[in-house]
């Protein structure tokens, strides 16, 4: 069965949608979950409260407004920025040349990427070195705007326009040349 | 500027701040009331997941006691909804900080559950029973889970669920939602085991199973009188009371077919 059946059997009360969830998505999430976590067992209790978010929200998915696997990313990394929220927040060992290693077409054949998601590579390649660097450090590392601003050395003004913005170019990019949430259904 | 441009621009603010950082308490207040009547907006948060899984690499499977942790919380959740389950995350967080991992986290769990659904009916301890030992299956190498197909006969009508079988432990679970009620006084389900090792014109018999009144979900073990090796496909039909040697196969109900 496809996995983006999963969440609408989900929904529909399928107790066996359940399970399948977990075997499509738990690599997926145990990866966001590491990267946003302090440590495994911190890791382990985010996964578990995100496929209880995912099931609760089920109902939710709109396929016309993405892929079901963008759509759990998504809830993922809600439950994500909240538990940082509300945990101290800890300096994040994040060095530049991170950020200025974008991965791109052209990178070591080590890493399978789809086609889908070098073509947002390539969009976000296209943004201005310095909101690039802002987004990404938001969005890959969770750095809140004021640990941007202090590693950036930029306003905090700055900084918020950079993410807005660029969330938006990729957003309008991505609505007028693929469809939202273009990931296959792999992991 | 003017007021509509300064609302627009807060609205996009705290949008993408919701997608990237989060919200304080007070601007989710905020957010709140600039999208009263106006329809729910996650494009930012779709946005920000989209980046992230360009670049996110999915590169290690979930750990085993983990999953064991999420499948009976899947379990609870289908069965009482996310309160019960809130319950078993909180006791497996606190048994997390005393630093219990893998299997002895899943195990705990496991307990707990039953604990938990230990003050219910005599009928709900053995279901719990019965799901941990699915689950535990789930856990083992070698096991495989396959989806019913139903047919179109009246008592498949709606459902849905599983077979979890493992050749070397030569155990299994069938797992059912839906399966129409029987009277054991007249017709009882009964289970057929195809496997390389038996002629397909006399499967191997797994035995009957009946399904209460108003039960949603049933787990009903598998466990074969003869070894079975090769097992192709799983089929259940509709037999009369105290099942039959060997079946007409006039009301076959469902099929697995094991890959």
């Amino acid at each position: 069965m496809a996995a983006t059946d999963i969440l609408s059997r989900v929904s529909a009360g399928d107790p066996s949608a359940l399970n399948e969830c977990i075997d499509t998505y738990g690599q997926l999430i145990w990866a966001l979950a590491r990267r946003f976590s302090a440590d495994a067992g911190d890791a382990e209790d985010a996964v578990q409260e995100i496929f209880i978010d995912i099931w609760k929200n089920a109902s939710r998915f709109d396929s016309g407004r993405s892929s079901e696997r963008t759509f759990v990313g998504m809830i993922a990394r809600r439950r994500l920025i909240d538990r940082l929220r509300s945990r101290t927040r800890q300096p994040r060992l994040v060095e530049l040349t991170d950020i200025s290693v974008t991965p791109s077409a052209q990178e070591s054949t080590r890493v399978e990427r789809h086609a889908e998601a070098n073509e947002v590579l390539r969009l976000i390649d296209e943004l201005g070195e310095e909101r690039k660097k802002a987004l990404l450090l938001a969005v890959y590392f969770g750095l809140t705007h004021e640990e941007i601003a202090s590693r950036l050395q930029l306003p905090l003004g700055t900084v918020k326009t950079h993410v807005r913005r660029g969330l938006q170019q990729i957003r309008q990019r991505l609505g007028n040349e693929l469809p939202l949430g273009l990931m296959g259904t792999s992991q | 500027m003017s007021a509509e441009d300064k609302e627009q621009k807060s609205l996009s603010d705290l949008l993408a701040d919701q997608a990237t950082q989060g919200l304080s308490a007070a601007e989710r207040k905020q957010l709140d009331q600039l999208l009263a009547g106006r329809p729910d907006d996650p494009s930012l948060e779709l946005t920000a997941a989209t980046i992230q899984l360009a670049e996110i690499v999915p590169d290690r499977p979930l750990p085993l006691g983990l999953k064991g942790k999420l499948m009976i919380q899947a379990d609870e959740f289908f069965r009482q909804g996310d309160q019960t389950t809130q319950r078993v995350i909180r006791d497996t967080r606190s048994r997390n900080r005393l630093q219990w991992r893998g299997w002895m986290g899943w195990a705990l769990a496991a307990l707990i559950l039953v604990a938990v659904v230990i003050r219910d009916s005599q009928r709900a301890v053995r279901k719990s029973t019965l799901v941990e030992q699915r689950q535990a299956l789930l856990l083992e190498p070698g096991t495989q889970r396959v989806a019913w197909t139903p047919t179109n006969d009246p008592a498949a009508m709606g459902i849905s669920g599983d077979v979890v079988w493992n050749e070397r432990l030569q155990r299994g679970y069938m797992s059912f939602h839906n399966l129409a009620e029987n009277d054991p006084r007249i017709r009882q389900y009964q289970l057929w085991i195809f496997a390389e090792n038996q002629d397909e014109r006399f499967p191997v018999d797994g035995g009957v199973f009946d399904v209460p009144k108003d039960t949603a979900d049933v787990i009903v073990p598998i466990t074969p009188g003869v070894h079975v090796a090769g097992v192709k496909l799983l089929a259940v039909t509709l037999e009369k009371a105290g099942g039959v040697v060997v079946s007409k196969r006039e009301r076959v109900v469902s099929l697995a077919k094991v890959l």
